[in-house]
């Protein structure tokens, strides 16, 4: 969909060790290295992210949820590099100062 | 009558990891869904309590009748390939009117459950391979 929102709960910088875990997890559940967002609208803070942009670096793959129609993932390269976690945060506007 | 097939005299903290998890809800990691910590033990509904990005993360525990894994699983099991010991089923069906049917028939199993009776804590965050456990103050008869 032409300008689908992503959104990341969370408003801070993320780390490579947290990126890194989450993706480990996810691949070890899912089969998928891979961090979640979700398209749907929320009241909580967030980051957010056009999808093309993101398309543009990483791949992402629709995984709804029971809930959560509107769950995506986006695959992490394997190792995650601070590059990696540098043009993550950039994408969703955590950049720090 | 609903069975909480041995939940009064569980004790989790005698317990090894989940024998087996069934995700519902995840974002990176297990939001809500079923657990079971030994293969003829209780079985729990969890619930993650506090923010996606805590960690560890904590989830209460609301006892579920002893059949309540078999009964999710026998309702999406036509369309979702189960996979142990844990299993994060992706939400995609053929159509939106069996999508309907299965959310309708599987939250007839998940209304099931009784209050939280322990809450857990881990930073494995779908696997549960290791976790420690409070009991909270309701507990079932």
């Amino acid at each position: 969909m032409a300008g689908e929102i992503f959104r990341r709960f969370g408003t801070e910088p993320e780390s490579l060790e947290k990126l890194a875990a989450a993706a480990a997890a996810a691949e070890q559940a899912l089969g998928i290295h891979a961090v979640s967002v979700t398209a749907r609208e929320t009241s909580a803070p967030v980051s957010v992210a056009l999808r093309e942009e993101v398309e543009r670096h990483f791949r992402v793959i629709e995984t709804p949820t029971r809930k959560d129609k509107l769950h995506w993932t986006i695959e992490l390269p394997m190792p995650v590099t601070q590059e990696v976690v540098d043009q993550f945060n950039q994408l969703f506007g955590r950049a720090g100062p | 009558m609903i069975e909480f097939n041995g939940v009064a005299n569980h004790d989790l903290n005698r317990s090894g990891g989940a024998y087996r998890v069934l995700v519902t809800e995840f974002y990176d990691g297990a939001v809500e869904g079923l657990i079971q910590f030994t293969e003829s033990g209780p079985v729990y509904l969890f619930r993650m309590v506090g923010d996606v990005n805590t960690r560890p993360r904590s989830w209460d525990l609301q006892p579920m009748p002893w059949n309540a894994i078999e009964e999710f699983v026998r309702i999406v099991a036509p369309h979702l390939t189960p996979k142990w010991p844990v299993w994060v089923p992706v939400w995609k069906f053929p159509t939106p009117e069996i999508e309907e049917a299965m959310m309708a028939q599987t939250q007839s199993i998940l209304d099931a459950a009784d209050d939280a009776v322990w809450q857990i804590k881990s930073d494995d965050l779908y696997g549960f391979s290791h976790c420690t456990a409070r009991r909270l103050h309701h507990q079932v008869a």
